[in-house]
């Protein structure tokens, strides 16, 4: 399709061809792995059903979430005692040692004094067609039946549909859109139609709307491509809401953690300085 | 609900709830509702596949609707206006195609007066100058209703040609259709299953909030200043 200007742009349509066997995504199933740490692999064996109890879990997606639990929640008194690799090949050697902030990492992180308290912060960009296999291979070894769960994630504003216009909204803001079996209020607006959440944090949700767990999304709309701290500041009132107040930890440096993790993702935006 | 790995997730608030209703009734990606009135079973699906498992769904769907003894599978669907043949320009934008076994049961009804629905033309090509079914733009529809043929499940395809964009008017008229057919809605008052209760008829289709701002949010006007 060519526009105004002349450019020649894809044609992105809803309606689908049924020819789409030769193209498939690499073997879904194997694409996405969990390695956990011996200790807690130990653990689970010792458990009737196989499975890590846990009471609270959190789920971050994208730098801004992992952002806000990094500096609120696992900063100290965490241990890591697993991750989600994807698209390792099987003889690829992986350790523990990742450290930057930016890299592609997803781990599993354990609070020290609540063991049955899980964080999953997902620095990766999962692409939707795995999220299914994401999350079927990390909930099966949890065991939340009376656990609390909370996703954070965030996208643009531009994905927000409203009647309003997006300057009007004020962004970054909050949406939230909870399971039937929460019965508390969520600390953010519903997510109005005929708004949707897609991938991870939408397989998560599913997932736990399913299996009538008591979930809840928290959405940030942001209008800043790079990570800022207006975004990071619009999770902060999150750190009261269920489970994230019994697994928070008091970080007095707060601010200069939320500044450092700002500068890492601002080094690559930074293009005529 | 359908939870299959061959449709991409996606989740929001209730699109059949009044627009000014603060609650959040989840809806996800693929649901199944039922009309135990109608006798009828309806899944909606609201996400894409994933590309490359179509296939896989389409094993899985009819394995459960053997299991579930269905009487009959109806899929909904549509096709590329722009392919068009001559003849399907102009007159009656809605077309079926139906197994064998439903065209002999409904021949009559579907050629009646009310109804006057026309089968698809067949596409001829190279290799089948008869012509063969040809339902660009149609999703799974074609191989899901090959695949029906081949399990010996009744099944029947309708779906009205449509060009991308605001779909709602087709969205109507294939529901109208399907309606004249199967007398699911009705607009006239009716009893409920106890045999006393009646029910109240519907004046026009009702509009969920989802197809609200389906170009996305009106433009800034500060652009302009």
């Amino acid at each position: 399709m060519a526009t105004f200007f002349g450019e020649i742009l894809p044609v992105i349509s809803r309606a689908v061809d049924d020819d789409d066997d030769d193209e498939s995504f690499e073997n879904l199933e194997t694409y996405v792995k969990i390695k956990w740490k011996k200790e807690a692999q130990e653990e689970m064996e010792l458990t009737k059903d196989k499975k890590l109890q846990a009471n609270a879990f959190v789920l971050a997606v994208g730098p801004a979430a992992t952002g806000f639990t990094q500096t609120y929640v696992t900063h100290k008194n965490y241990e890591i005692i697993g991750a989600m690799f994807c698209g390792m090949k099987e003889d690829d050697v992986n350790t523990f040692g990742q450290m930057s902030p930016t890299d592609k990492t997803c781990y599993i992180y354990r609070k020290c004094d609540y063991p049955s308290a899980l964080v999953c912060e997902c620095n990766y960009d999962i692409r939707p067609e795995y999220a299914h296999s994401f999350v079927n291979q990390l909930m099966s070894c949890l065991n939340l039946c009376e656990g609390h769960v909370v996703i954070f994630g965030s996208t643009f504003t531009s994905e927000y549909k409203s009647d309003v216009p997006t300057s009007d909204m004020n962004p970054p803001f909050m949406r939230a859109l909870k399971t039937a079996s929460f019965l508390g209020t969520p600390m953010a607006p519903y997510l109005e139609q005929p708004n949707v959440a897609t991938g991870l944090p939408a397989q998560m949700l599913t997932y736990c709307h399913i299996h009538k767990l008591n979930a809840v999304l928290y959405m940030c709309y942001t209008d800043s491509i790079h990570l800022d701290f207006a975004t990071l500041k619009t999770f902060q009132p999150l750190i009261e809401s269920t489970p994230v107040k019994y697994m928070r930890e008091e970080n007095k440096k707060a601010s200069e953690t939320l500044k450092k993790i700002v500068d890492l993702h601002t080094k690559h935006s930074t293009l005529y300085m | 609900f359908i939870y299959h790995d061959s449709i991409l997730p996606l989740v929001g608030n209730d699109p059949y709830a009044h627009p000014e209703a603060d609650v959040c009734k989840l809806v996800t990606a693929c649901e199944v509702y039922e009309s135990k009135l109608h006798q009828l079973v309806i899944i909606q699906q609201r996400a894409p596949f994933v590309k490359g498992k179509m296939s896989s769904f389409r094993r899985w769907l009819t394995g459960w609707v053997k299991e579930n003894k269905f009487e009959k599978l109806v899929i909904l669907s549509s096709m590329h206006a722009h392919e068009r043949l001559d003849i399907q320009l102009q007159g009656p934008q809605f077309r079926y195609i139906s197994t064998p076994d439903l065209e002999a049961e409904n021949k009559e009804r579907f050629t009646h007066d009310v109804l006057k629905w026309i089968p698809l033309e067949g596409r001829p090509s190279l290799e089948d100058p008869e012509g063969s079914l040809y339902l660009p733009g149609g999703g799974i529809a074609k191989s899901l209703f090959e695949d029906c043929s081949k399990e010996n499940i009744p099944a029947i395809v309708v779906l009205v040609f449509c060009a991308e964009g605001d779909n709602a008017q087709d969205a109507v008229k294939l529901a109208y259709n399907l309606n004249l057919w199967m007398d699911l809605i009705d607009f006239k008052p009716k009893y409920d299953l106890d045999g006393k209760t009646i029910i109240k008829p519907a004046s026009t289709w009702r509009v969920p909030s989802s197809w609200r701002l389906l170009f996305g949010t009106a433009v800034d006007q500060t652009l302009f200043h």
